[in-house]
């Protein structure tokens, strides 16, 4: 009787997932901590009794992606909710903390439930992505279109629908005015932007040439390809004949 | 000579200029701020540059005088029952670290479409061209149904900000 309670307990955990992945499901066995407890009313966007005023909350990792993956539509319905009233839970305590001007504890949680959900909306977009392109042969997501923008810089911009075209749209021509390349105001504009870039990569050559000779005099015993990747486009070779370089080889 | 009062006087002011808050002449009064003259001026003819929807999606659309009011632009929230739901917020860090790859549109076919074609070609119901002879629901949508099935109300249409830079 017991036994066959608990199979149709692990059956019910397993079929709640997807399908497909409850072979690899049956291995994993996951172990949750809260740091809420369940309760039903105005209470829920506070932090329970216990954890107010104290210095630290221990609280567990964030959802991964894997986590994720292997949960069925309905779970991560409800996980989603979860997170969220974890989160309204915690901005909530964080304000009430800035109004006594006292501490609040481990703010890294907010950072977590964070991490989580942008994890769980991207799962669901993987999942969505997958049934276009099975049932379309598109992704089904928004377009994005690269365009010039009126300052004449490179831009991209997503596509929305419009009941009426583009000519006929009043509202649309007002907002999108389009790059016009003989006008004096933008080819200044585009002068002094080129100059400015140029000005940067140049400064930021000369830095990281004098920073690279800095470091060869620090740690002579360097690993020169670690080097060599995190500065590719410095010379090591000439940095070493420079006169500010104080080894020899 | 000149009368008392036409004499030209220079004077200076030690008051600091009214650019404060207080200087209510730098900001814009959107929908129901401002006097009640003011107000009563936007009742009647009102500027349509001074409506500010505060983040607010509409709900319809505006038909000469009147508003019409779209059922499908009503925002739903569909929340699931959260009794008995043993997810947490955060994973133990004691939980076995789980690999799995990212859900495909192969994944999904496998499971939808594959065990229907193979008993199909076992039991000789396939045509000469690989089509069903007795197709299933799902083998009889077409991609534009599909499409017009999976973008109906209420769906999403996703785009990271990572792909517009």
């Amino acid at each position: 009787m017991f036994y066959n309670k608990l199979l149709s307990k692990i059956f019910n955990a397993c079929s709640g997932n997807s399908g497909l992945k409850s072979a690899s499901l049956r291995n994993t066995s996951a172990k949750y901590i809260s740091t809420t407890a369940r309760r039903d009313d105005l209470n829920e966007f506070f932090d329970i009794k216990e954890n107010w005023g104290v210095p630290e909350v221990k609280s567990g990792r964030g959802w991964t992606k894997d986590d994720l993956r292997i949960k069925s539509n309905e779970d991560l319905h409800k996980l989603w909710y979860i997170l969220l009233k974890e989160r309204n839970m915690l901005l909530t305590m964080e304000e009430e903390a800035k109004e006594q001007v006292k501490l609040f504890p481990s703010p890294e949680r907010l950072d977590k439930v964070r991490d989580s959900m942008k994890n769980l909306e991207d799962v669901v977009r993987e999942r969505n992505k997958a049934y276009h392109l099975l049932e379309t042969g598109k992704d089904g997501e928004r377009p994005v279109e690269k365009y010039i923008n009126p300052f004449g810089m490179n831009a991209t911009k997503r596509l929305y629908e419009y009941p009426l075209p583009k000519h006929m749209n009043k509202k649309w021509l007002e907002n999108h005015v389009p790059y016009k390349e003989n006008n004096k105001d933008i080819q200044q504009f585009q002068l002094k932007l080129g100059e400015n870039t140029f000005m940067y990569k140049k400064r930021k050559r000369t830095r990281d040439f004098n920073h690279v000779i800095g470091l060869l005099n620090r740690f002579p015993n360097m690993d020169m390809e670690a080097l060599k990747g995190q500065y590719p486009d410095v010379d090591i070779e000439k940095a070493k004949r420079s006169r500010k370089y104080k080894g020899w080889d | 000579m000149l009368p008392r009062n036409l004499i030209f006087v220079r004077n200076i002011s030690t008051t600091i200029p009214k650019c404060g808050k207080k200087n209510f002449r730098k900001f814009q009064l959107f929908n129901k701020r401002g006097s009640r003259l003011f107000k009563q001026q936007q009742a009647k003819d009102p500027e349509p540059d001074l409506f500010h929807n505060r983040g607010v999606r509409e709900i319809g659309y505006k038909d000469g005088n009147k508003y019409v009011v779209v059922p499908e632009k009503i925002p739903e929230l569909i929340v699931p029952n959260l009794s008995d739901c043993k997810l947490k917020p955060y994973v133990s860090y004691r939980a076995p670290d789980i690999q799995q790859d990212e859900f495909t549109a192969q994944d999904l076919f496998d499971v939808v479409y594959a065990p229907k074609i193979v008993a199909d070609f076992k039991e000789n119901k396939l045509n000469a061209d690989g089509s069903p002879i007795e197709p299933s629901i799902y083998e009889k949508l077409t991609p534009a149904e599909a499409e017009l099935k999976a973008r109906q109300t209420g769906t999403d249409l996703f785009c990271s900000r990572d792909d517009v830079v």
